[in-house]
């Protein structure tokens, strides 16, 4: 993510740069050399490569703070939701409501007569194929299964569980809660 | 005579709206011009060319008396006869004389506009270029970009030497900053020996630096440098006005006192860059951007110097 912020960045400050850069000035006449002007001009001042530093450190700022914050804003909106429940838990419908309804990336995951239930938002279709083909392949015990899907999909876990599984088994979720 | 050519740049020639830099009428002028050397013109009744040293071929140069060890068969027997003492017949060794041409291309070269310093100075190397192939004698052209002084050319007398002059010239366009003096300095001592090195520039820089650059150049080759400014360099607009520098892009703004004052400064940097130039052994033209390139080369070529 850092590299992308960063060629952003830079993307940004050259365009501005380009936008603001010194151009022939109108009024000026060009003059080969001022040699034998040294010490009779009375207002001279160096040529910078941009018109105003100061107006482009400002316009690079305000586009970096927005950059910056889109990117953050994102990357909440886009962290997926894994929410694992426990086969005969009591909570799989909230669950599935909670998925279903949530406007990010959300699954919800359980066991329903040994075979593997996966439902979520409109916009976890690819999170929920992974979970599904991964809980479709797995052979451990259920709860094991569904914490190997949501490490898949790479989402904060919530499980909604008994907890008679050993801790072990939850090893390796993100933001378990 | 035949004539061969050879070119380090092979670009296509790009004539600018200005016409061809070597037009018919300039080459019909340059008819009547040679390019001997000072000290030639000096000695107007000589023939062309002065050998560095004296040898057996060619052109007579004098008698001498016969020391021993000469060479028996360089005694002139007719003349030792008349005489009744041995006399030794000394000829001239033809001598070559390469033309180094050292062409300012930087940006405060391109000023003003229209017929520029720039094509003023082109339009000259052609000229010198041609002068010489048409004698015999090779140019090589030396251009200095901001990096300093680069070799785009080296000419030898060739059926289509006037092309190649154009060919390797006109593409020439101004680029990039440099110290003319700083420039020479480090390509002084790789010019072609015995020969001409013509530096043609405005020759903005530190003119301490120049001079013992051309006193460098000078121990090796004639030297002669070619001035070339504008008319609008010599004296600025007398209301003054906002000017941007070419080379920097500094901006300023000049009034009437100022003007004034550089007026007066740039007459006085001009004659020390001609005394500064004679001191060190070379000899100094002034061209204005605007003057006819063949009364530059008249009044230089044509006067003794």
């Amino acid at each position: 993510m850092i590299p992308i912020v960063a060629a952003l960045c830079a993307a940004m400050a050259a365009i501005t740069a380009l936008h603001l850069r010194s151009r022939p000035r109108g009024g000026a006449a060009p003059y080969p050399s001022f040699q034998h002007l040294d010490g009779l001009a009375p207002r001279r001042r160096p040529a910078w490569p941009l018109e105003d530093p100061v107006r482009w450190a400002l316009r690079l700022l305000s586009l970096v703070v927005v950059a910056v914050a889109l990117v953050l804003a994102r990357r909440e909106i886009g962290k997926p939701l894994a929410i694992l429940v426990e086969p005969g838990a009591a909570g799989w419908s909230a669950a599935k409501t909670l998925a279903e309804e949530s406007p990010g990336i959300a699954v919800a995951m359980t066991f329903a007569d040994d075979r593997p239930e996966v439902v979520g938002s409109p916009r976890s279709l690819e999170s929920i194929e992974r979970a599904r083909r991964t809980l479709g392949s797995c052979s451990a015990r259920y709860m094991g299964c569904l914490v190997r899907a949501a490490r898949e999909i790479d989402g904060d876990a919530l499980v909604v569980s008994r907890f008679v599984e050993r801790p072990e088994t939850f090893q390796g979720l993100r933001s378990l809660r | 005579m035949r004539w061969f050519a050879s070119s380090s740049t092979d670009r296509v020639s790009e004539r600018d709206a200005l016409g061809p830099l070597l037009p018919p009428a300039l080459l019909a002028a340059l008819s009547g011009l040679d390019l001997v050397s000072a000290a030639r013109r000096r000695r107007s009744s000589e023939g062309v060319h002065p050998a560095l040293r004296h040898g057996r071929e060619e052109e007579f140069f004098q008698h001498r008396p016969y020391v021993r060890g000469d060479d028996l068969r360089a005694v002139d027997w007719r003349a030792s006869a008349r005489t009744g003492h041995p006399l030794l017949k000394e000829r001239h060794q033809p001598a070559r004389r390469p033309l180094t041409l050292l062409l300012d291309t930087t940006l405060s070269m391109q000023f003003p506009e229209g017929r520029s310093k720039l094509r003023q100075a082109k339009v000259l190397a052609a000229a010198l270029a041609f002068l010489a192939l048409r004698r015999g004698d090779s140019v090589e052209i030396l251009v200095l970009r901001g990096a300093g002084f680069e070799r785009v050319a080296r000419l030898r007398p060739a059926p289509r030497a006037l092309h190649a002059i154009s060919s390797v010239l006109e593409p020439l366009e101004a680029s990039g900053e440099s110290d003319v003096a700083v420039s020479l300095e480090r390509t002084a001592s790789s010019v072609s020996r015995h020969g001409l090195a013509v530096l043609l520039s405005d020759l903005y820089g530190d003119e301490g630096r120049l001079f013992r650059a051309l006193s460098t150049l000078r121990r090796l080759t004639e030297v002669a440098v070619v001035h070339v400014l504008a008319a609008e360099e010599k004296e600025l607009p007398a209301g003054g006005g906002t000017l941007r520098e070419l080379e920097g892009g500094a901006v300023v703004s000049v009034d009437a006192g100022a003007t004034r004052a550089h007026r007066v400064r740039v007459a006085q940097w001009r004659e020390r860059l001609r005394g500064g130039t004679q001191a060190s052994g070379g000899e100094f033209v002034d061209a204005d951007s605007s003057e006819p390139a063949v009364d530059v080369l008249t009044r230089w070529l044509g006067r003794i110097p």
